[in-house]
């Protein structure tokens, strides 16, 4: 972006895209450990997979 | 990124949802009875019930249970017998007038007792409909190619929205929803909260549907190249004039892999085998092996094991993201779960929509400032940040 520092960009796309790769990474977690197994594995997928959900239906939910 | 970036990335997201929302909005409301698919089966009475019997009771032999099938269709030819991915009980037995007949009907069969169990043909269930418009919009394999390129376009939508959601999202807190403002304000912080967050999800089942819509040309690439390969030795060789055993064809197989239980078998003469071969599918055990099938080719005349291979790796794809795209995978909870992301896409996609209409008059320049400006609603140029 035009007149910012390297930092600074560094920290701007950290602000911005930190949550939603974390979460990324979350759901593909999910995705893939009931491909791995049954059970726990299971469990794992489906917190993994409300987390993504949960998140925004608490942001769209909260007061503006 | 420079606002000329910007700019492009916007348009690309903006023209391929343009042309793909209407399909995607179908696949997604088709999708969502799909996902329930044996669930509903069950609930409305169109799946296979097996009388209840006391456990223990030993199976049918496989050659008594095809007997029975073909008794009923005389004349005709078993072409698939398949086991029940579900019920342990229940094995499904397809006949044709011949080997290659693409009429088929199926018998579905309690492999304790033999007993013919009452279920619709595939054509006359309830649920048929959902999946030819999801599969192929009853346009076969010109229909499935066409929704495969819809998917294309729903994936680099979704690459181009994650990318056009930087530029508008720097001014604004992760998860900002504005209520005070505009309608079309909260739509749009809407639009962006919930498209960024179920990112993965779409990209992957996006992903895995276009590899679906590739199945037919994945399983005759199979077909062509190994299975030719694997039968190529059987070439002038006269298809057996008395089938063996079906049932020791199968034991063969399954010695040969102890550690994989049989699926289908495809009888000589079908698709899925040469002329003198019964290929026994067998699968592994655990989510992700019961979905990767290992074709073992028994000599239909001797019994005899002739060749096991594994399948390449193209094949091995298509049918590991058959469970990524289905959520058939992880219980109840998972088709839950994947029924709730499914909804929440056709609110991103719906959005979307709305976001466009509302904007379709105002130039060109008014969309892009919304973006450049960090979400502001007064323009500001990129110069001077």
């Amino acid at each position: 972006m035009i007149g910012f520092k390297r930092n600074a960009r560094g920290r701007l796309f950290a602000r911005v895209y930190g949550a939603p790769i974390a979460l990324a990474f979350v759901g593909l977690g999910g995705l893939l450990s009931a491909l791995f197994g049954d059970g726990i594995w299971d469990v794992l997928s489906w917190v993994a997979l409300t987390l993504p959900l949960a998140a925004a239906a608490w942001f769209a939910g909260r007061a503006p | 990124m420079s606002s000329r970036a910007v700019k492009s990335w916007y348009l690309v997201h903006k023209w391929t949802s343009l042309i793909c929302t209407v399909f995607l909005l179908m696949l997604c409301i088709t999708g969502l009875p799909l996902i329930f698919y044996p669930e509903i089966e069950a609930a409305i009475g169109e799946a296979a019930q097996p009388r209840a019997l006391p456990p223990g009771v030993l199976p049918a032999s496989l050659d008594r249970i095809v007997s029975v099938a073909e008794a009923q269709q005389s004349g005709d030819v078993v072409q698939y017998v398949t086991f029940d991915e579900h019920d342990p009980n229940v094995v499904y037995v397809t006949l044709g007038a011949t080997a290659a007949a693409e009429d088929t009907h199926y018998y579905a069969l309690d492999t304790r007792t033999a007993e013919i169990l009452n279920v619709p043909q595939f054509a006359d269930s309830s649920l048929y409909i959902f999946y030819r418009l999801h599969a192929d919009m009853f346009a076969g394999l010109p229909g499935e190619l066409f929704l495969g390129a819809m998917g294309l376009l729903f994936v680099a939508a979704i690459v181009s929205g994650a990318i056009v959601y930087g530029p508008f999202m720097r001014r604004l807190d992760f998860g900002t929803v504005r209520k005070t403002k505009t309608r079309r304000t909260m739509w749009f912080d809407v639009h962006n909260l919930v498209g960024i967050v179920t990112l993965t999800w779409a990209l992957v089942v996006g992903v895995t549907g276009v590899l679906n819509t590739l199945g037919t040309p994945i399983l005759q690439m199979w077909q062509l190249g190994q299975l030719s390969e694997m039968i190529a030795p059987y070439k002038d060789r006269a298809p057996p004039v008395q089938l063996s055993s079906l049932a020791t064809a199968v034991a063969t197989a399954n010695r040969a892999a102890p550690d994989l239980e049989p699926s289908f078998i495809a009888y000589p003469g079908t698709l899925f085998s040469s002329n003198f071969h019964y290929a026994v599918f067998l699968r592994g055990k655990t989510p992700l092996t019961s979905r990767l099938f290992t074709p073992g080719l028994i000599d239909a005349e001797t019994g005899a094991l002739s060749a096991m291979r594994d399948v390449p790796w193209y094949v091995s794809a298509l049918f590991v993201s058959r469970p990524l795209h289905f959520g058939d995978y992880g219980g109840l909870p998972l088709k839950i779960l994947w029924a709730m992301l499914d909804i929440v896409t056709i609110l991103v996609l719906g959005s979307g929509v709305y976001l466009w209409l509302g904007r379709r008059r105002s130039p060109m320049e008014a969309r892009l400032a919304e973006i450049l400006g960090g979400g502001a609603s007064t323009p500001v140029r990129l110069e001077e940040r």
